[in-house]
């Protein structure tokens, strides 16, 4: 996606927010274009919902500017308040007024608009129900719906008045694993087919994976580090995010010999051999301390057959570690292993096919594009 | 930018403040005028007098004053003590033990509230009297025992007692059932007999709870005025809120410097208790009691005891609930309170309900009465409501919340009988009001006197509605009152109709701040009773109370029976 083509429709800039002593939010930027579907990732309490609430209205920032559509909304002193923002919100806990119908939920920002007709209203309403597959569930009282049916109806409520920004607040939370992975793929279907512009919040790497066309993942009221969710899962930038994102293998150490041109740095991870990494955009230095990530999943291990059948190698283009099995956890649709080489503990994921017995000696590979050199963070 | 939407937003920062104002008005502005005038010589509103002490010293210098304030604590030590003791002790039967009928020991204990006090006194003093009292006419004629002279303390206290019981009984109720068995059974799996964990478990967690409902019970004996009107007055016997309402109304010319002084002191007094009472109950979810485990705790057998113990139920029906009312009914219905026999019960008839249907103060008193318990509780449950939204809903600091938690909690440390007074001395002074003298003076005393039973319960009800519900109304182009009325309103309408019930009931029952706003113009149905009781017309008395208990029945059965039809739907 060309960004600098595309109209951006919420930008923050510098966005403050404080609860007494608490420091919330500490000055981020950020800027969604139009019918990308953007997420705010991290752990509980990092300042991820709070941001949201400002976007909708719901807090008043205590500094930066908020601007939807290119129209200031918070500043600390101009403030629209959230019934007069172009928005469309879907809550935790859904928020489903139980004391009315299903249509009545649907219906109800549309009539507070004042500028629909009754018809308008109708047929409104019974399009924004087939949109979320409860045709003809109108008239049912909103609690005698299922968790995945509120959670429709949610969505239903908050696109109903075409909103141009669809803010979602950990929708998926309340609801079991499997209707949660169910819902997770509808939601993602519907803002792509609606080609809506969307800010998800969520601490389920996961679901920002799945979802989104760029994250940003936020600790301490900071965002640390922004990208498309390739990026941030495979070549992380930082020590943070490669660690917030999957199961990830962090290792310490020095820097023995760097070819910046040649992109190829040799380092000392205290394993039984040093170990190649790729250099990406910042170069390193010899006897500079680094963090690497090894990913799992890059990890493989060799068995005796792969071994006679490798074709020779130069030791800059494939890492090799002998390492003893520690620990054995079968999964089901993978084994975790976790290797001791020297001091260190590896985590190894394999098909369940390969099997090791506890206390064996194996050999394990891994190119140095897959040794991600970190900042720390 | 002078749009409606300009407007709106404008109301809306506008509005937690004037509520705020409003509330602070209600409260505070009495309570000044009170105080001011306690320093004042001469007749509220009427020109001349100056500031002294005179009041004070006038009342201070009295032995009369300090023996009033000593009968009066005597009066509430020794009715709390007993009621909750015997609330506490019904409690425990009924909750905790496999004593037969405890749904109906429950229920009439409950029904039993539906008496108004001041009926109850009326009856008991029919019962009792030493010149009429039907119990001291059987006691001397068939047991040949000297007759009970209900018009002293001893029966000021047994009379109050009665009445009381029910409320300690169900403010023990809750406490012992909002207490988690589990610490319990925990105690005994570890070693420790029922009594030890009764002693070193069950009491000590209580402890807060049971002091609180003592501050609680002791504040309602120590301004309770019908009894004491009834039976004290006559017997020479002022306590506190009878020398009140003595020297403010009934003297010629009123002494209202010196009503003023006491009601200071007795304010003073009160404000300590609730204090007490805050400080009981601050630290209560420390002793955090509900779980939300439904286990019900382990039955205590009693035995042959249980038999015994459902007879106290038997009693306490029959001294509570049946005795009254026949009494009531009975003298309604005959020409003139008497003995029965058999000539009175030929005699027989519904003349005293047609004569008091007929009277010619009948339709101004019914109209007042219904005037009453519509604006009072109307006023009372709207201005809680938007308490509890400016306290919960809005963004307005802790420090705010906390004045108006203060102001919304004050008025239970003013007896209606110094809310009476105080509006009474407002109304004297400010003239471009016109209240002073109409049922609406009456309905502020009520709305001010009900702030906090409201506010408390309205509040509850509010805090169960998640947060999310309004805000996601918010965000779908609704004000944030929009939301609040749209919303939360229809979701708390139970416990809003539940309120406005107990507000209304309160209004029709309670005689105190009626009587001492008394004015010909502004009468109702309880005022009407007190003042031909006082003409001594005994069977009209009996004839309205039969209807006024009639009333306050249908309208409980009725507000009940909406209440459930709203929260069903």
């Amino acid at each position: 996606m060309d960004n600098r083509e595309a109209v951006s429709i919420v930008r923050v800039e510098h966005l403050e927010k404080k609860y007494g002593t608490v420091h919330a939010v500490k000055g981020i930027s950020f800027d969604i274009k139009e019918g990308e579907f953007y997420t705010l990732l991290g752990p509980s309490g990092c300042g991820k919902t709070t941001t949201l609430r400002c976007l909708a209205g719901l807090e008043r920032a205590d500094g930066g500017e908020v601007f939807i559509k290119d129209r200031l909304v918070d500043n600390g002193r101009v403030f629209v308040p959230p019934y007069q923002r172009p928005i469309g919100m879907v809550f935790q806990s859904y928020a489903i007024w139980p004391h009315m119908t299903v249509a009545g939920n649907v219906a109800f920002p549309l009539k507070n608009e004042r500028k629909y007709s009754a018809k308008e209203i109708d047929r409104r309403v019974t399009e924004a129900l087939d949109l979320v597959q409860l045709t003809g569930l109108g008239n049912r009282p909103a609690p005698n719906l299922s968790g995945g049916q509120q959670q429709r109806l949610a969505l239903a409520r908050a696109l109903v008045a075409t909103p141009a920004v669809l803010l979602l607040d950990e929708p998926l939370s309340n609801l079991d694993a499997k209707l949660r992975e169910e819902m997770r793929l509808e939601i993602k279907n519907l803002t792509r087919r609606l080609g809506i512009t969307t800010f998800y919040v969520t601490h389920d790497q996961l679901e920002a994976l799945v979802l989104s066309d760029r994250i940003a993942l936020m600790r301490d009221g900071k965002i640390i580090e922004e990208g498309n969710q390739y990026d941030m899962y495979m070549v992380p930038r930082y020590t943070f995010t490669a660690d917030f994102f999957g199961v990830n293998n962090i290792l310490s150490g020095t820097v023995i010999q760097a070819d910046n041109k040649g992109k190829i740095a040799k380092l000392d991870l205290s394993l039984d051999a040093p170990i190649f990494a790729q250099i990406r955009d910042i170069p390193v230095e010899p006897h500079q301390n680094v963090q690497v990530a090894i990913r799992p999943e890059n990890i493989s291990f060799e068995n005796i057959h792969s071994m006679l059948g490798a074709p020779d190698q130069r030791p800059e283009e494939i890492n090799i570690l002998k390492g003893v099995v520690k620990e054995i956890v079968f999964l089901g649709d993978t084994i975790d292993y976790r290797i001791a080489v020297k001091e260190k503990l590896l985590r190894v994921r394999a098909h369940p096919e390969m099997l090791f017995k506890e206390n064996e000696t194996v050999t394990m590979r891994f190119t140095p594009k897959h040794v991600c050199l970190l900042q720390p963070l | 930018m002078n749009s409606p939407e300009w407007f709106k937003e404008k109301l809306n920062r506008l509005f937690p403040t004037g509520v705020s104002f409003v509330l602070a008005l209600l409260v505070l502005v009495p309570m000044a005028m009170l105080i001011f005038s306690s320093f004042r010589t001469g007749r509220p509103g009427m020109p001349g007098g100056e500031f002294s002490l005179i009041n004070y010293i006038e009342a201070y210098s009295s032995l009369e004053t300090y023996i009033t304030i000593a009968r009066s604590l005597y009066f509430a030590a020794a009715v709390t003590a007993i009621t909750l003791f015997l609330g506490g002790f019904f409690a425990w039967l009924v909750e905790r033990t496999n004593m037969p009928g405890r749904d109906f020991a429950y229920s009439s204990l409950l029904s039993s509230m539906a008496i108004p006090r001041m009926l109850f006194g009326i009856a008991w003093i029919l019962l009792l009297s030493p010149r009429i009292g039907l119990i001291n006419y059987f006691i001397e004629s068939v047991f040949g025992l000297p007759r009970f002279n209900v018009y002293s303390m001893s029966g000021m206290i047994f009379i109050q007692i009665l009445s009381e019981i029910p409320t300690a009984f169900l403010m023990m109720l809750g406490t012992l059932r909002g207490m988690d068995p589990a610490l319990e059974e925990a105690a005994s799996v570890s070693r420790s007999s029922t009594l030890s964990t009764l002693r070193k478990i069950t009491l000590p967690i209580m402890t807060p709870s049971v002091l609180a409902a003592a501050a609680f019970l002791f504040i309602i004996n120590i301004e309770v005025f019908e009894i004491p009107g009834l039976i004290g007055l006559p017997a020479g016997i002022t306590l506190f809120s009878t020398a009140i309402y003595n020297n403010a109304t009934v003297l010629v010319p009123p002494n209202h410097g010196l009503a003023n002084s006491y009601a200071i002191t007795f304010l003073v007094a009160s404000i300590l208790l609730i204090i007490l009472y805050r400080k009981a109950t601050r630290h209560s979810e420390r002793y955090s009691t509900i779980t939300g485990k439904g286990y019900r705790p382990r039955v205590i057998d009693l035995g042959i005891w249980r038999f015994f113990a459902f007879s106290i139920f038997i009693i306490f029906f029959i001294v509570s609930i049946l005795l009254p009312t026949l009494i009531l009914l009975y003298a309604s219905l005959i020409p003139f309170y008497q003995v029965p026999s058999a000539s009175v019960l030929s005699k027989m008839s519904l003349q005293n309900y047609s004569a008091v249907l007929k009277a010619p103060w009948m339709g101004k008193v019914l109209k007042n009465t219904l005037l009453l318990m519509v604006v009072a509780p109307t006023a009372s449950v709207v201005l809680a409501a938007l308490i509890a939204w400016v306290v919960h809903r809005t963004r307005i600091n802790k420090k705010w919340k906390a004045i108006i938690d203060i102001l919304s909690f004050l008025p239970t440390a003013l007896p209606s009988i110094v809310i009476a007074l105080a509006l009474l001395v407002v109304f004297l002074n400010v003239h471009f009001i016109p209240l002073y003298g109409t049922v609406w003076i009456i309905a502020l005393a009520f709305v001010i006197r009900c702030i906090p039973y409201t506010a408390r319960t309205i509040s509850a009800a509010v805090v169960q509605i998640h947060k999310e519900l309004e805000e996601s109304a918010q965000v779908c182009r609704a004000t944030e009152i929009g939301a609040f009325f749209k919303i939360t309103v229809p979701l708390v309408a139970p416990a809003l109709i539940n309120a406005w019930i107990w507000v209304a009931m309160h209004a029709c029952r309670a005689v105190s701040a009626s009587l001492m706003l008394y004015s010909a113009k502004n009468e109702i149905l309880s005022t009407r009773i007190w003042l031909i009781w006082r003409d001594g017309k005994v069977p009209m008395v009996c004839a309205l109370s039969i209807m006024m208990i009639a009333l306050l029945l249908v309208i409980s059965f009725v507000g009940r029976r909406i209440a459930q039809a709203v929260s069903r739907r």
